[in-house]
C-alpha cells in the first residue's frame, strides 16, 4: 500500500523532517499552495483540482527512498573541543541549544551529575517522538549541565524525563501549532532541600533552581525530542520556556489543604514532580473580599476568558487540566470560611459557563456565521455515551448554558506567590497533550550526605553585601 | 585567539531509534485501484477536498474506487490510538491500494 499526504505550504518543512524521522528520505507530499484558512471555498476547491489532485496522482506513481542510518556518537565521545566561545558557536551552529549560552557539557562535569543517581548511565528512559531519540539517565545529565543546573537536580531532571517519556504525555504534539510550553511542578521536602522559590516573584527567572530546571525542560525536548522552531515544533507564536513551579506547603499547612503532589495521589512528605502542558497564562486576578466574592472573581477573569475560549477543545477530547495558582492569603481567605481546594473547583465548574454551541461549533465556530452551528461535538452524544454529565444536554436549544471546565476534579491548585498579597493566575492547558503526569522522586541511597555536601559547595559562594541584605 | 580553558565537550543528543521500514512499490496506474481517504478532521473542509479530490480522479481513472473518511474515524480526537490502532486491519478489510491524508490548515 502506498500513501500520500496533502500538506498546507505553511506545514511543508515539518513534513519533510516527519518523514526523515520515520527513516524515508521523503515521503509523498502533495503541497496545497497558500493558507486554506483565507481562501474562500471556491478558490480551495479550483487549488485542489488544479494543483494538488496532479500532485497526488505524481506522489503515488514516485519511488520512495529509504534514508540510511545517522551515526551517533557514544556517550563519552568527545564531539568537540575549544574555548568557551568555540563551544557555544559550535553548539548553536548544530541546534543544540535554544540561543541562550549552555554550560559545557565535559564529561567530569556530567559525571558531577550522576553522582546523584542510582541509577547506570545507560539506561534509557523511552523514546521521544518525533525524532524518535532515546532519553537517557546520561542525555538527561548531559542537558542538566548545559541548561545550568546544579548537580543536585538530577533526581527531578529524570523525573521529567520520566514524564516526557510516558505515551499518553504525547511530546509528539508538543509541536502542535498552539504552541503550548511544559510546566513543571514541584512538591515535598526537595522543594527546600533544593532552594526552590516559592513565595514572591514564584513564576520569574531568578533563582538557580526553579530557572535552570525550567531551562532543562524546554532544552531536553529540543534535543532529544527534536522539537525544533519551524519544522517539528509549529507553536505559531508560542512563548518562552516557564520555570518550575514549586507549591508554599507552608502555607498549605496552615490552612489545612491538601498540597497539589498529595492531590496527584503521593503520600504527604514525598518529594514529587509533576509536569503539565501549559496553553496560555490569565491576566494577574485581583480577588479580595469573602470565598464567594473572590471564587466570582475568578470565574470571570479567567474562566469567562481563556477557559472559556479552550472549551472545546478541552470537551471534545474529554480530558482537560487547567491550573489555577493563587497565593497564601488568599488560601487563608478562602479557608477562613471552610472552602477547601475542591469546594473551589467545584464553585469554578458550576459557575463558569457558555452557549452550547460554543462548545459544540468547534472549527465552525471561528469562521464567521449568521447564526450559532452545530460543529464538531455534539453534546447529546456524549451524554448518551455517558462521557459528560447529564446537564451538557438537558435540551436541544444551542443558547443553553453549559459548563466550560470538562471535570470540577481536572482542574488543579497550586499556592504560591507573595504571601501577602491578594492575585492568582491561571494556566489553561491542552487537552491530552501534555496532561499532568507525575513522578515520585527516585533519591540517590546517600542523598543526604551529597545534598550536605552540596550546600557546603554553594555556601563558599554566597557573602555578597546583596546576599546579606536579601533573604530567600 | 584562543579565550580562556579549553572545554571537550559531549554530544547532547541521543541516538535515534528507526525500525527497518519497507517500501511499497509505485502505484502509477489508479485504474481499478481503492483509495482509502484519512482525515482529521480539523477543519470544516475535509469533506470538501475530499469530494474534490474524488471528482476529479473519477474524471481520469474511471474504474477508480474511494473508502469514505468516516469508515476510518477520525485521526484527532479523543479516540485517535484506537483509530491509529484499527487501521491496518481496516485498510485491509476494504481492499485499499493506496491512502490520501491531510497535514495542516
Amino acid at each position: 500500500m502506498r500513501s500520500v499526504t496533502v500538506v498546507a505550504a505553511n506545514f511543508m518543512p515539518q513534513a519533510k523532517v516527519i518523514s526523515r524521522t520515520q527513516g524515508f528520505k521523503s515521503l509523498p507530499l502533495a503541497e496545497y499552495p497558500g493558507i486554506v484558512a483565507f481562501d474562500s471555498d471556491e478558490v480551495f476547491v479550483e487549488k485542489m483540482a488544479n494543483v494538488v489532485v496532479d500532485r497526488i496522482v505524481e506522489g503515488l506513481a514516485s519511488p520512495i527512498e529509504v534514508a540510511p542510518a545517522a551515526a551517533a556518537p557514544k556517550p563519552r565521545d568527545v564531539v568537540f573541543t575549544g574555548d568557551f566561545d568555540a563551544v557555544q558557536d559550535h553548539f548553536h551552529q548544530n541546534l543544540w541549544t535554544d540561543g541562550l549560552p549552555i554550560a559545557p557539557p565535559t564529561i567530569q562535569r556530567v559525571e558531577e551529575f550522576l553522582r546523584f543517581t542510582d541509577r547506570s548511565p545507560d539506561e534509557v528512559i523511552g523514546t521521544l517522538l518525533p525524532e524518535k531519540r532515546e532519553a537517557t539517565v546520561w542525555n538527561v545529565a548531559v542537558n542538566g549541565v548545559m541548561a545550568g543546573c546544579r548537580p543536585e537536580y538530577m533526581p527531578i531532571l529524570l523525573g521529567i524525563a520520566e514524564v516526557m517519556a510516558e505515551p499518553h504525555w504525547r511530546i509528539e504534539d508538543a509541536g502542535a501549532t498552539p504552541g503550548w510550553e511544559p510546566l513543571v511542578i514541584v512538591n515535598g521536602p526537595i522543594v527546600k532541600e533544593l532552594d526552590f522559590n516559592y513565595g514572591a516573584g514564584a513564576m520569574r527567572v531568578g533563582r538557580q533552581a526553579n530557572s535552570s530546571i525550567g531551562r532543562f525542560a524546554r532544552l531536553y525536548m529540543r534535543n532529544i525530542a527534536g522539537l525544533l522552531p519551524g519544522t517539528t515544533d509549529k507553536g505559531t507564536i508560542a512563548y518562552t520556556f516557564n520555570v518550575a513551579l514549586a507549591e508554599d506547603e507552608d502555607a498549605i499547612a496552615k490552612v489545612g489543604w491538601k498540597p497539589f503532589g498529595v492531590e496527584r495521589g503521593f503520600a504527604p512528605g514525598e518529594s514529587v514532580v509533576t509536569v503539565q502542558s501549559v496553553m496560555s497564562i490569565s491576566p494577574p486576578i485581583y480577588v479580595g473580599g469573602g470565598a464567594t466574592e473572590i471564587a466570582q472573581r475568578i470565574v470571570e477573569a479567567w474562566g469567562e476568558g481563556d477557559v472559556k475560549y479552550w472549551s472545546q477543545t478541552g470537551i471534545m477530547f474529554r480530558q482537560w487540566h487547567p491550573l489555577l495558582v493563587l497565593t497564601p492569603c488568599i488560601a487563608e481567605a478562602l479557608a477562613k470560611e471552610g472552602w477547601s481546594k475542591d469546594d473551589l473547583k467545584r464553585y469554578l465548574y458550576e459557575n463558569t459557563k457558555t452557549p452550547a454551541w460554543f462548545v459544540e461549533g468547534g472549527a465552525e465556530r471561528l469562521r464567521p456565521q449568521p447564526v450559532p452551528v452545530h460543529g464538531s461535538i455534539d453534546l447529546r452524544q456524549l451524554v448518551e455515551a455517558g462521557e459528560i454529565p447529564k446537564h451538557y444536554a438537558l435540551s436541544d436549544d444551542m443558547m443553553r448554558m453549559v459548563p466550560v471546565f470538562f471535570r470540577p476534579e481536572t482542574i488543579g491548585i497550586v499556592v504560591a506567590g507573595d504571601a501577602g498579597r491578594n492575585q492568582c493566575k491561571g494556566y489553561t492547558q491542552n487537552h491530552q497533550q501534555g496532561p499532568p503526569i507525575s513522578k515520585q522522586l527516585k533519591l540517590p541511597a546517600d542523598w543526604k550526605e551529597l545534598l550536605s555536601e552540596a550546600r557546603e559547595r554553594q555556601a563558599k559562594g554566597s557573602g555578597s553585601e546583596r546576599c546579606k541584605s536579601i533573604s530567600h | 585567539m584562543k579565550n580562556g580553558p579549553t572545554y571537550e565537550v559531549v554530544w547532547p543528543l541521543g541516538k535515534t531509534s528507526n525500525s527497518a521500514v519497507k517500501v511499497n512499490p509505485p502505484v502509477s496506474d489508479l485504474n481499478g485501484k481503492t483509495i482509502g481517504e484519512l482525515s482529521v478532521y480539523l477543519t470544516p473542509r475535509d469533506d470538501l477536498m475530499f469530494a474534490t479530490i474524488r471528482e476529479k480522479l473519477r474524471q481520469r481513472f474511471r474504474d477508480i474506487r474511494f473508502v469514505d473518511s468516516h469508515t476510518f474515524g477520525m485521526l484527532h480526537g479523543p479516540e485517535e490510538n484506537e483509530v491509529v490502532d484499527r487501521l491496518p486491519e481496516l485498510l485491509h478489510q476494504h481492499g485499499v491500494d493506496a491512502v490520501v491524508t491531510g497535514m495542516g490548515t
